[in-house]
């Protein structure tokens, strides 16, 4: 056991390039797992680290519902006095810096007490006066701001709050922590309470407070008895755990998709290699079953080997994996948090699960050509008169057409929960069919071309593409090309298509060119907004957020109410029939109409009733119809305003839109001029679609890399093929060159080989990603993601086919030169 | 009779394990057009090794080889396949086929090389399967065939481009006594009534029998012919 474990070894350590390959693959796969099981958690950390501390370290605040700016005691709170450490009531307040030429800046006043600002979020200061308690018109700012305004420590600052001019001084500069870590919308500012109470007369009132509890496992008992106490306001957890994981699943089952086209590249690799491996093996067991050594002996030595391998890449991986996850949370955390304290999460569950997936990766990937040396009679393995037997290229070619027709099939047929199964087990066959198709198709390319070979290579052409029927490290290498080139088309198309489709949110959906909220919206802001400079017309709605639909154990992330005189002069919606009657018919009685993604997951159809829980009690709502749309990636209703008044309560409007007859950057300033004190939201479309493209990039750019190391591994697979290629045939080589085939004639064919390889990979890869993509709004529909525009690559295909092409030819560089070098005696005599 | 082949103080030695092992010292050797030569010595004589080395696949140390009055050792790459291709034809102990051609195609391959189009070698195809003896497993491929059967598509290789000189491995090594007797009847055949020079590495005195003269090396010396 002794002897055959070391010459096992020694096989290992001499087989570098190949080891380096296997452990490679593990390595990638894993890491990919690794950050794909990490990156919720770790993105969530983060979001809360951020929220926690813009918030402060309450468990738990009482604040206005959206829009209302009133205040109210927080005496009321004090009921809860003995489970709380603090109950700190706040005046929040905006404001407006504007400088001398005549930009505004807008400022987030906290007003609070200094002995409060130390429990609640203590400041870390740069510069302070030391010798002067924090009173009267002292304020405290940032170190950006400062910087930024070029003020320092007693500087006079003049803000507009509550549409009067007030002077503050500068108390206190702080680093850009806590209430000041994010200054990227507006700048933060603490004031003293008294001094903005006097400002608002709100005689002890105040408008947000902070409760931190002595138990924080007490936390919805206590939210549920301040809502019963706070009716008007909102009592909730500061930071809501739903957003954040709506926040950041997206990502991390976009990362699954990644490891499932990684995985099974790997798998794919791993088998090549085991198999190689195991024919080179062959003498070798032969020699060591002659002289006694049990089958079960030499299949342990080969899974040890495996095992090796495994663990190997199972500790690199999780390795890398930690790399690419604090790449990942750096790419997606914002700047000011990197600054400070930006941390990555994982636990020793996350490295053990990584890990598990490494070693089974290369177990199972292994298995296969392992136990197929069992099933060789003794004799030949002996005397090596055998190789292991794949099924036939026709076989396999049937069985991919059968993998191609069921997902065909099935995908389109398969809706709610099932689709999810189905759907990711299609774009494994889909994966799994390309490579089983390729040889017998490349068996008729290659018939087909032979002729147009002839003519353009000369007689070198026909005879490369018979070198390349019926190889299968050739056969491999296609494969590895088409899946890299599949999987990387698949990637760049879905992240494309829905890239495009949310930057064109708003354009495509509706005709304003602002979108506003503020404080108090009523109908007197909505006819004020009307006498503004270039505004041409306006309407506004109520909007209804993460509604429960009771009945059905699922919630509707946005609900919009409807005026069915002016809705469709601001707003598209996709939908047939008579949109006008629909709408109409929003008035009759409580019905609602659904965005498509939402009744499928709901599982109702048009007359079901669904029962809406709102603030006024819960509401049967009867379901009108639906209508196709990005809004809230579809998570989204639409019932009539009439309704909507009565079941919500609302008094003010959720949304403003505007539309212009002048530019709407030079609009949304004068309306931020005019309703400041309102504490306006406003953002043109254009602005909101830069946003939007750029938080949406950071996702796909992450995606993307991912698809590039994917294609990676599969550029490392074909390198590996390629050399192993050229080492198996180097005897045939060698007896060409004894009849005659000169060195240069050897190197053409060689790159008339690989140019071959590349075409047909990127032939094979287009195809296998037209499947997947064909595939794409099955996927979407899967998890529930509003069907987009599927951008075809059309225009790009002739980069995929050059891509592949270049891979091919330049993993070719090395046999084409180690071919013009060969030994030919060496070669035919002795190999 | 034309000198078809000639070595002119031809030596060859090997580094290995940085010693250096002298296999051939000072050959010169005459071979005439029609001859059929047979080259005897034990194990590590250096007979192969002066095979290849007038079969150009290797370059000797020392000393000169001419074919057909071509100096073979200075020859460039390009000039050294063509002379492999039309004037020499390569016999090999394990055939050295391409195993997923057909036994036309592996037999085609040195006029494949040579750029010539199909329709011109189809003709000449035709007879040499006749002549090996192989019509009815033309489109077969060399694992579908016994080892005589290979051994027969390597000779129709060899003799395709109408070469003058035949090299010959030890071309029955790997064959039982009867079909080796068979390969060595077609050399023969060959020999005679084609008039095509072969030279062959042999370690059986049987083989020696269907040729005309035998050359023996000792360590790498010429020995005299008896």
């Amino acid at each position: 056991m002794n002897i055959i474990a070391r010459s096992i070894i020694k096989n290992i350590a001499e087989r570098k390039f190949r080891t380096g390959l296997i452990i490679f693959s593990i390595l990638i796969s894993t890491a990919l797992f690794f950050s794909s099981i990490t990156i919720s958690n770790a993105l969530t950390h983060v979001y809360t680290q951020k929220l926690e501390n813009a918030q402060g370290n309450a468990d738990i605040v009482i604040k206005n519902g959206d829009n209302t700016t009133s205040f109210f005691s927080a005496d009321k709170a004090e009921k809860l006095s003995n489970s709380t450490t603090y109950i700190i009531g706040e005046i929040q307040s905006p404001a407006i810096f504007i400088t001398k030429d005549n930009n505004i800046n807008w400022f987030n006043l906290h007003g609070l007490e200094e002995n409060e600002l130390e429990k609640l979020n203590p400041i870390t200061y740069v510069d302070k006066q030391n010798d002067q308690p924090f009173e009267g018109n002292q304020i405290i700012v940032s170190q950006g701001m400062v910087d930024k305004f070029k003020l320092s420590i007693g500087d006079a600052l003049y803000l507009e709050v509550n549409g009067k001019k007030q002077s503050f001084h500068i108390y206190g500069i702080s680093y850009p922590v806590g209430y000041f870590m994010d200054e990227s919308q507006f700048y933060s500012a603490i004031v003293p309470k008294q001094t903005l109470s006097q400002i608002y007369q709100a005689n002890g009132l105040v408008n947000y407070v902070n409760i931190k509890l002595a138990d924080v496992n007490d936390k919805s008992a206590a939210i549920t008895e301040l809502s019963g106490v706070y009716k008007n306001q909102m009592v909730k957890d500061p930071v809501s755990p739903e957003d954040i994981k709506s926040q950041t699943s997206v990502l991390s089952t976009a990362l699954m998709v990644m490891v499932v086209v990684v995985t099974f590249m790997s798998i794919f690799i791993i088998y090549t290699c085991f198999k190689v491996l195991t024919i080179e093996r062959l003498p070798m067991v032969g020699t060591f079953r002659s002289i006694g050594a049990t089958k079960k002996v030499i299949h342990l030595l080969l899974i040890a080997e495996s095992l090796f391998y495994g663990v190997i890449g199972a500790v690199l991986g999780s390795a890398f994996g930690v790399v690419i996850l604090y790449y990942i949370t750096s790419m997606t955390t914002p700047s000011y948090i990197k600054q400070s304290q930006m941390m990555i999460q994982f636990s020793p569950v996350h490295i053990v699960a990584a890990s598990l997936f490494a070693i089974v990766l290369c177990l199972g990937s292994s298995l296969m050509p392992i136990l197929k040396t069992s099933k060789i009679p003794l004799k030949e393995v002996i005397l090596s008169l055998t190789e292991l037997k794949d099924l036939g290229k026709t076989k396999k070619f049937i069985m991919g057409l059968v993998f191609i027709a069921m997902i065909v099939i099935f995908a389109p047929m398969v809706t709610g929960q099932l689709a999810v199964a189905v759907v990711g087990v299609s774009v494994i066959l889909a994966g799994v069919a390309v490579t089983l198709v390729v040889p017998f198709l490349t068996e008729l390319a290659a018939a087909i071309l032979e002729k147009l070979y002839a003519l353009i290579f000369g007689n070198v052409g026909p005879l490369a593409l018979k070198n390349i029927r019926g190889n299968s490290n050739m056969m491999n290498t296609i494969s590895l090309i088409a899946i890299g080139i599949t999987s990387i088309m698949f990637v760049n198309t879905a992240s494309n298509s829905v890239l495009t489709a949310t930057t064109n949110l708003y354009s495509e959906s509706s005709t304003f060119d602002i979108k506003m909220a503020a404080a108090g919206a009523d109908q007197q802001l909505v006819n004020d907004i009307r006498k503004v400079d270039g505004v041409q017309d306006v309407y506004a709605n109520y909007e209804a957020k993460n509604v429960k639909v009771v009945d059905k154990n699922g919630d509707i992330l946005a609900i919009d109410s409807v005026d069915s005189a002016r809705h469709l002069d601001f707003w598209k919606i996709d939908m047939d029939g008579d949109l006008k009657g629909q709408l109409k018919k929003l008035d009759n009685e409580r019905n609602i109409l659904l965005a498509v993604q939402v009744k499928e997951r709901l599982g109702v159809k048009d007359g079901d009733t669904i029962t809406l829980a709102f603030p006024k009690g819960n509401k049967e709502y009867k379901v009108q119809g639906s209508f196709n749309t990005l809004m809230y990636t579809g998570n989204y209703a639409l019932i009539s305003e009439k309704y909507m008044k009565q079941d919500l309560g609302a008094t003010t409007y959720s949304n403003i839109y505007i539309k212009t007859n002048q530019n709407p950057s030079t609009v949304s300033k004068h309306l931020e001029r005019k309703f400041f004190s309102d504490r306006p939201q406003i953002v043109t479309v254009k602005d909101w679609q830069q946003g939007n493209v750029k938080s949406n990039k950071q996702i796909f750019n992450i995606l993307k890399g991912f698809a590039f190391l994917s294609m990676l591994i599969g550029i490392v697979g074909v390198f590996n093929n390629l050399v192993i290629n050229l080492i198996q045939r180097r005897r045939n080589l060698a007896m060409l060159r004894s009849i005659g085939m000169s060195k240069v004639q050897t190197v053409k064919m060689i790159f008339i080989e690989s140019l071959t390889l590349g075409l047909m990979g990127g032939v094979f890869g287009c195809l296998g990603g037209y499947l997947l993509i064909w595939l794409l709004p099955y996927i979407y529909k899967a998890v529930f993601i509003p069907p987009v525009y599927i951008f075809y690559p059309i225009s790009q295909v002739w980069l995929y086919f050059l891509a592949s092409v270049c891979i091919a030819i330049v993993a070719s560089i090395s046999p084409m030169n180690k071919s013009s070098k060969l030994n030919i005696i060496n070669v035919i005599k002795y190999e | 009779m034309s000198i078809i082949v000639e070595t002119k103080n031809v030596s060859k030695s090997y580094e290995m394990g940085g010693i250096s092992t002298e296999i051939l010292k000072n050959v010169n050797l005459q071979i005439n057009k029609g001859e059929f030569i047979s080259i005897m010595g034990s194990s590590g004589s250096g007979k192969s090794t002066l095979l290849y080395l007038i079969g150009g696949l290797d370059k000797p140390s020392a000393g000169r080889i001419e074919i057909l009055g071509k100096e073979i050792s200075v020859m460039k790459d390009k000039d050294e396949s063509i002379m492999r291709r039309r004037d020499i034809g390569f016999v090999f102990q394990f055939y050295n086929l391409i195993p997923n051609l057909s036994v036309e195609e592996n037999i085609m391959l040195p006029m494949l090389l040579d750029g010539k189009p199909k329709s011109s070698y189809r003709d000449k195809l035709d007879g040499i399967i006749e002549i090996v003896g192989l019509s009815e497993r033309r489109k077969h491929t060399p694992r579908e065939l016994s080892g005589g059967q290979q051994q027969r598509v390597a000779i129709a290789r060899a003799l395709i481009n109408g070469p003058e000189l035949i090299l010959a491995d030890e071309p029955i090594g790997n064959l039982d006594s009867t079909t080796g007797m068979e390969i060595m009847e077609l050399f023969r055949k060959i020999n005679k009534e084609r008039g095509k020079t072969i030279i062959q590495v042999t370690h059986s005195q049987e083989a020696t029998v269907y040729g005309n003269r035998i050359i023996r090396l000792k360590d790498g010396v010429l020995q005299k012919e008896a």
